[in-house]
């Protein structure tokens, strides 16, 4: 068993593993989203021969990156359920909670699963020291509740009213041709609406395409 | 004759304007409102008509939008930079990369400080790896604007895309002196690029030299600290790298990387094979000490495991399995397989788990036991089923199977024992009873997509195709409930699915599948596009310059390579069967599947301009059995391409030139099937199917050659043959004789050349200890000249669907 930092060339085993663990699933243009903004927020787990069996795939709220409170995201975590007992989930968010630590001074990271899903919600409170923030009903695509769980970091310490605030949740997550399929799953993952990576950069991206030059009127 | 040229009153350079931010923001009825009222005017403006027709073409009318542009073109003689541009814009949105940028390269002939346009066309260029035209666009923007620090940036990306690796170090820090770097992370980013291409160089101590000078500037402490071992090792530098590599340990003790480089730097051995007793030992005393500072690490109580010999071996194998039998960790298989290939090894294994086994039965506890205390009943589960793993990993299918029924006596419940019963009865070729096992496994967990997924490989390995669909979109849906399998891009299961297509004969169906997968690399390649904007914004540049070289190979990717030796076969298939292949491709049932399929579907809507809906067309047409791809004028033409494909990103996959062989045989292009043969040798001079292509092009070759043919193929063939064929083979059967299938192929040729038919039916007769494959060979091959191995193959494989017809 090995841990280490994902590369460009895990993304194919990471999409495949996602693929056959997950009922929430992204297109190849999500991962590449993933490693081009954050790529010391993606880990994954190998057994002896090299293939992947286990990955994280995490990012920094891209809305609170220069706000006073930037905060992390698991986008998504799985495991294959061969390679269970192992620690691998915990390891492999350690890993991940550290360098949203490190390269963005993270005050809290937060992760959305299913409310079935009791043996994710263990560890996740119990071994990895989440809380339940919130609950957003009918969450997933089948209409099944999610807790908003969140994990204060070493920057976050002493700032937990700010963290646990209640109240609207920021900017409502974009949910463009959402393209996922749903299920009634309850294994140690959870998900996140995939936004279509152009739309994400819109909103940063001001210069549409044709808009500056169409100004200039020719002669 | 309106001057198209006329300066605009102002009311329609608003109008203008306004085209561009309805275009932009979608409402393509309001930009076009806009665009009519202009040309109500000036009938003839060349930018209006550009515009009008970027917009025609975005609400779908992609004919009349390019007439459109090009009649703005026109009127404007050619040299509208505006026109150009959508041009350009057009020809990007469809993917026409090489008429993108003559459009842009036209536009800034006219508009030759346009920054926007320059930056258009050197994401085109980055795109399809213009490396030159980017480095000129680059340096044009450059030098127009260097007040801005992007272009500098830009600047130094294009040149170490380019190679120009010190170039790109002077431009970097150009753009660190005039840019805002406000944002420490994309500080750190930009710094640790330059830091990446200094490695680059070869310069490790100027590397180590520069991650001293940005030690507190940089926001990525493991990249740091795993550059600097790297590059500590490489100086030989082993007392500091052997602090780097501490300090990389206590932050992940579980990376093996980092274990292999402090025992580089500790100086000790790296080989598994050759160490003597005493390096052994070192290697032994160094992973204890470890082990009292991470006591818990899974990876350091197994890497001794890999040099260590004899009796310390057992005991510490012993000590390993104990801690997961108790813990009943389900992967014990698979943490110690690769002690496999280590015969001596590979007993003591199996002595191990027998006094295990035999302990637990007589005694109820494992050897040695420290009390009385009877062990959990799940150790002697858990025994049985490594026993099962272990008889299977060395082919002793019988031993396998009779382990895991008693493991599945013992206790029922447990999911894992199906699955491993359903592998099985793969391994001896029983397909259906692997699926039927699988769907029990399946069945324990319906809430578990594993068990899914495992599940369809098997049904579609057994062929059970409809069945394997309607489980699988148990998972492979989206929110409406259609099906989603290719939209998410799920090649594993479009490569299984084809091949059973293949088996069937349906090759116009498995053409389709097959032809998907490579539609989800090309859009994977497409997917890069907007990054070329998206990284020189963000910073995040080492990524970005990986991922540039990552799609430069990605065809290299298993999936693809699996696809496109899959669609050769199949264009091969084609071409042999003729029009048969017409009448196999769908049978009836097929065609009611396929009706009850489009009955859960919905089409695909979006929303329109009004707020309304409407459907989403599919963007080629529909051809649900493959039967376009089937028909093709030139299917080897388009399994070539496949093979040139194979050939450059998957060198060294014998099968892929195996099959090169066989379509240029086939295309009798002997220049070409030499050069493959030459590769293949390299990978398998003794491959069993290589003899037989090589013999086979000896003949055909023989029959057929031209002098062109002769002064490339004679040179290359005369270094292994030298033209008797006869002896070739018998040469051949000699070095080979043990090997079923080495007798199989040899078989063939002798078959080829019309020699004793005796020999040839006893030759493939001779099945025993053969593998399955070889027995598939050999049975097909049996079939070809009317010989029915059945009863032979039975006494090998005896579930093997295919020899129980």
């Amino acid at each position: 068993m090995n841990i280490r930092r994902a590369t460009i060339d895990d993304l194919f085993s990471m999409q495949n593993c996602n693929l056959s663990c997950l009922p929430e699933n992204y297109q190849m243009k999500y991962y590449m989203y993933h490693i081009l903004s954050w790529p010391q927020l993606l880990y994954v787990a190998e057994d002896d021969p090299g293939h992947v069996v286990g990955y994280v795939l995490s990012k920094m709220e891209e809305d609170s990156v220069n706000t006073d409170n930037p905060h992390g995201h698991i986008t998504s975590l799985a495991v294959l359920r061969s390679q269970r007992k192992l620690g691998l989930a915990a390891s492999l968010m350690n890993q991940a909670q550290r360098s949203m630590e490190d390269s963005f001074a993270s005050n809290y990271v937060s992760l959305h699963v299913r409310k079935s899903n009791t043996a994710a919600i263990h560890l996740y409170r119990e071994t990895l020291g989440f809380k339940v923030h919130d609950i957003e009903e009918k969450y997933y695509a089948d209409d099944e509740d999610a807790l908003d769980m969140r994990k204060i970091l070493k920057h976050g310490v002493g700032k937990e009213k700010h963290i646990f605030k209640k109240g609207k949740p920021k900017a409502a997550e974009p949910e463009p041709e959402k393209k996922e399929s749903n299920s009634k799953k309850k294994g140690k993952k959870e998900k996140e609406p995939a936004p279509k990576v152009e739309e994400e950069k819109k909103d940063k991206e001001v210069d549409g395409d044709k808009k500056k030059k169409k100004k200039k009127n020719k002669k | 004759m309106t001057n198209v040229r006329e300066p605009f009153a102002t009311h329609y350079v608003q109008l203008f304007q306004s085209i561009v931010k309805f275009y932009e923001t979608k409402n393509f009825k309001k930009a076009l409102k806009a665009a009519d009222e202009i040309l109500a005017k000036y009938p003839a403006h060349s930018d209006t008509l550009a515009m009008k027709g970027l917009v025609i073409k975005a609400t779908g009318k992609v004919e009349e939008g390019y007439n459109l542009v090009k009649e703005g073109l026109m009127n404007s003689k050619f040299s509208s930079g505006i026109c150009w541009h959508v041009m350009g814009l057009m020809y990007r949105d469809d993917k026409n990369h090489e008429q993108a940028i003559k459009a842009y390269m036209n536009a800034l002939r006219y508009d030759t400080q346009n920054i926007k346009i320059m930056n258009d066309l050197a994401c085109m260029q980055m795109h399809v790896r213009d490396y030159k035209g980017l480095l000129q666009t680059r340096h044009k923007v450059l030098q127009l604007k260097p007040g801005m620090s992007g272009h500098w940036i830009s600047y130094a990306v294009a040149q170490h895309m380019a190679g120009d690796r010190q170039k790109a170090l002077v431009t970097i820090d150009g753009f660190i002196s005039i840019g805002d770097l406000s944002n420490p992370y994309e500080l750190s980013e930009v710094l640790l690029y330059k830091n990446s291409i200094i490695q680059e160089i070869g310069n490790p101590e100027g590397t180590l030299k520069h991650l001293k000078e940005i030690e507190n500037k940089h926001r990525d402490p493991i990249y740091v600290l795993e550059t600097r071992a790297k590059c500590e090792l490489q100086l030989k530098r082993n007392q500091e790298a052997k602090q780097t590599y501490q300090a990389l340990l206590q932050l992940n003790s579980e990376n093996h990387a980092y274990h292999a480089g402090y025992q580089q730097a500790c100086g000790l051995s790296n080989s598994t094979t050759s160490c003597n007793d005493d390096q052994i030992q070192s290697l032994l005393n160094h992973y204890d000490e470890l082990l009292v500072q991470y006591p818990k690490s899974a990876v350091i109580k197994r890497i001794p495991l890999n040099f260590a010999t004899g009796q310390e071996f057992k005991n510490r194998l012993d000590k390993f399995v104990r801690t997961y039998l108790s813990k009943t960790i389900p992967s014990l298989f698979s943490a110690i397989r690769s002690l496999y290939s280590d015969p001596s090894k590979v007993e003591m294994i199996q002595e191990l788990f027998s006094s295990y086994e035999s302990s637990l039965i007589d005694q109820g506890q494992l050897p040695n036991a420290d009390s009385s205390q009877k062990d959990a009943p799940s150790t002697l589960l858990w025994t049985l089923t490594f026993m099962a793993h272990h008889h299977d990993k060395l082919s002793n299918h019988e031993k396998a199977m009779q382990y895991v029924n008693r493991a599945i006596e013992h206790t029922p419940t447990l999911i894992e024992l199906y699955q491993l019963k359903a592998k099985l009865y793969k391994h001896v070729g029983a397909y259906g009873l692997a699926a039927d096992q699988a769907e029990l496994a399946r069945q324990c967990d319906l809430a578990d997509r594993h068990l899914n997924t495992k599940s369809v490989k098997y049904l579609l390995r057994a062929d059970r195709v409809q069945e394997a669909r309607i489980v699988f979109y148990n998972f492979a849906k989206d929110m409406e409930g259609n099906f989603n399998a290719h939209d998410m891009q799920c090649m594993w299961y479009e490569n299984r699915l084809g091949e059973s297509h293949l088996r069937l004969k349906k090759y116009g169906q498995a053409l389709k599948q097959f032809h998907n997968v490579k539609d989800h690399i090309e859009e994977m390649v497409d997917d890069q596009f907007d990054f070329h904007q998206y990284s020189l914004r963000k910073l995040v540049l080492r990524s970005y310059v990986e991922m540039l070289r990552w799609e430069d190979k990605i065809k290299s990717i298993h999936f693809y390579v699996r696809a496109a030796k899959n669609a050769i076969r199949t264009y091969l298939s084609i071409i042999k069967s003729g029009d048969s292949c017409k009448e196999t491709n769908k049978t009836a049932q097929d065609l009611l599947d396929l009706e009850e399929n489009k009955k859960s579907q919905k089409p695909k809507k979006k929303k329109n301009e009004e707020g309304g809906e409407e459907e989403v067309l599919p963007k080629k047409p529909q051809d649900d059995f493959g039967e376009l791809l089937m028909n093709v004028q030139d299917p080897l033409a388009q399994a070539e391409k496949f093979v040139l494909d194979l050939i450059k990103f998957a060198n060294d996959d014998l099968q892929g030139h195996l099959l090169a062989i066989e379509l240029y045989l086939t295309k009798r292009d002997y220049q070409n099937a030499i050069r493959s043969i030459v590769r293949a040798r390299e990978l398998d001079l003794e491959n069993a199917e290589l003899h037989y292509w090589t013999c086979r092009f000896a003949q055909e070759y023989g029959a057929n050659k031209n002098e062109k043919d002769q002064e490339v193929v004679d040179p290359l063939m005369v270094t292994f043959m030298n033209g008797d064929l006869n002896k070739y083979n018998q040469d051949y059967i000699e070095r080979n004789g043990k090997r079923y299938g080495a007798k199989v192929s040899v078989a063939k040729v002798m078959h080829l050349l019309e020699q004793d038919e005796q020999r040839v039916v006893s030759l493939i007769k001779d099945c025993g200890g053969a593998s399955l494959e070889e027995c598939l060979r050999g049975f097909e091959f049996g079939n070809e000249i009317g010989i029915n191995l059945g009863e032979e193959m039975r006494r090998e494989y005896p579930l093997a669907d295919v020899f129980r017809v």
